[in-house]
């Protein structure tokens, strides 16, 4: 009997290969993600009591991402090295970090002017929360706190724990020495009679209105046919 | 003792050891417990290198009665350590550069806490074939 071999995803999680550069790295497209988001904001709805309880999970969620991510980068890069000070892991995670998972390098990393323990990383357009816009009744909460608790678990597997607060912006606060803040500008989207955490998109619509039917999204080089109730 | 020792333990963020294995096969209890204490207490050790070098390899760490312990450090602070007795450093090196990225593939995985032990057979075979092949 001649074995085969077998195909990928029987492989188990040790034999898989890690692609080690940095062209072949496999991207979702972000009309599925941004759906896929939106789900799970709703699925955290249903399950928090309040908006601080639902910022928390939502930011553990991130927490889990962050520690992969920052492992998985720095296998990638070709000198292996680690980052001994905390200015080096927030430098790294405003360039490669930011670019790997959003495309772009987030756009200002600075120090506050009054607590020298506290820095803020901004993006002015974040990329999970572009097709997001909350309700008044929801109005502390950002959901842009996913991207909070990506860097909040690289920085904490780096040894450099941090704490997170809330407020219009989301920031955490690293113990001791230092503290990041992200802000993310809001880009209110007006009244919409549906829920709000659904995508939005460039969307052409067929038969019958956003009660249900059917609607063809045209997400970031991606055409999807979903179908709403 | 002319019995060779090396024994490898991965050390998770609470210090909690993920992973730990005796290459060389199994030991009476008292060598075992030794090779514990010894390697957890040059936890300390490393502590004190990590902060210091942005290089993962930390060569010998510590020293005690003949056996070295050697340390790589990855990016998000796992500790890998090999208590051993004087092996070459080369060797150590290759083998620590292939258990990360098996390492860096059980981590990947979502299920997995990081602060968990790692409990994949397959894994553990993995690293005992590279052992028998890198350091021999």
């Amino acid at each position: 009997m001649n074995t085969r071999q077998p195909p990928k995803h029987s492989l188990n999680i040790v034999d898989r290969p890690i692609t080690k550069s940095r062209a072949e790295v496999p991207t979702v497209s972000l009309s599925a993600f941004a759906y896929l988001f939106s789900e799970y904001i709703q699925y955290l709805v249903d399950r928090a009591n309040s908006i601080t309880e639902l910022e928390d999970r939502l930011e553990k969620a991130g927490f889990d991402v962050g520690i992969r991510v920052l492992e998985l980068l720095s296998y990638r890069e070709k000198v292996l090295r680690r980052k001994t000070d905390v200015l080096d892991i927030l430098r790294f995670i405003h360039g490669p970090a930011w670019q790997y998972l959003f495309g772009k390098t987030a756009d200002d990393l600075q120090q506050a002017a009054n607590a020298d323990d506290e820095y803020y990383i901004r993006d002015y357009d974040l990329l999970i929360s572009r097709y997001i816009s909350v309700p008044r009744s929801y109005e502390p909460f950002n959901p842009g706190t996913l991207a909070a608790g990506i860097m909040r678990g690289m920085l904490d597997s780096a040894g450099f724990p941090a704490r997170w607060g809330t407020g219009g912006d989301i920031h955490r606060k690293l113990t001791s020495c230092m503290s990041c803040m992200t802000r993310h500008r809001w880009g209110t989207r007006g009244d919409r009679r549906y829920r709000w955490a659904k995508p939005q998109f460039r969307a052409k619509q067929w038969g019958s209105d956003d009660q249900g039917g059917r609607w063809r999204w045209r997400g970031k080089g991606a055409e999807h046919d979903i179908e709403w109730w | 003792m002319s019995v060779p020792t090396l024994t490898f333990v991965i050390v998770g963020q609470e210090d909690h050891p993920i992973y730990e294995v005796d290459l060389t096969g199994p030991k009476e209890q008292q060598t075992q417990y030794l090779h514990q204490f010894v390697l957890h207490s040059s936890l300390d050790a490393v502590d004190e290198q990590m902060w210091l070098s942005r290089e993962p390899h930390l060569k010998v760490v510590d020293r005690f009665n003949g056996l070295n312990v050697t340390a790589f450090v990855t990016a998000g602070n796992t500790r890998f350590l090999m208590l051993h007795d004087g092996r070459s450093d080369d060797a150590l090196r290759s083998f620590f550069n292939e258990v990360y990225e098996l390492y860096l593939r059980v981590l990947l995985n979502p299920f997995h806490t990081p602060t968990t032990r790692i409990t994949s057979r397959d894994f553990d075979r993995k690293v005992k074939l590279l052992a028998k092949r890198l350091i021999g």
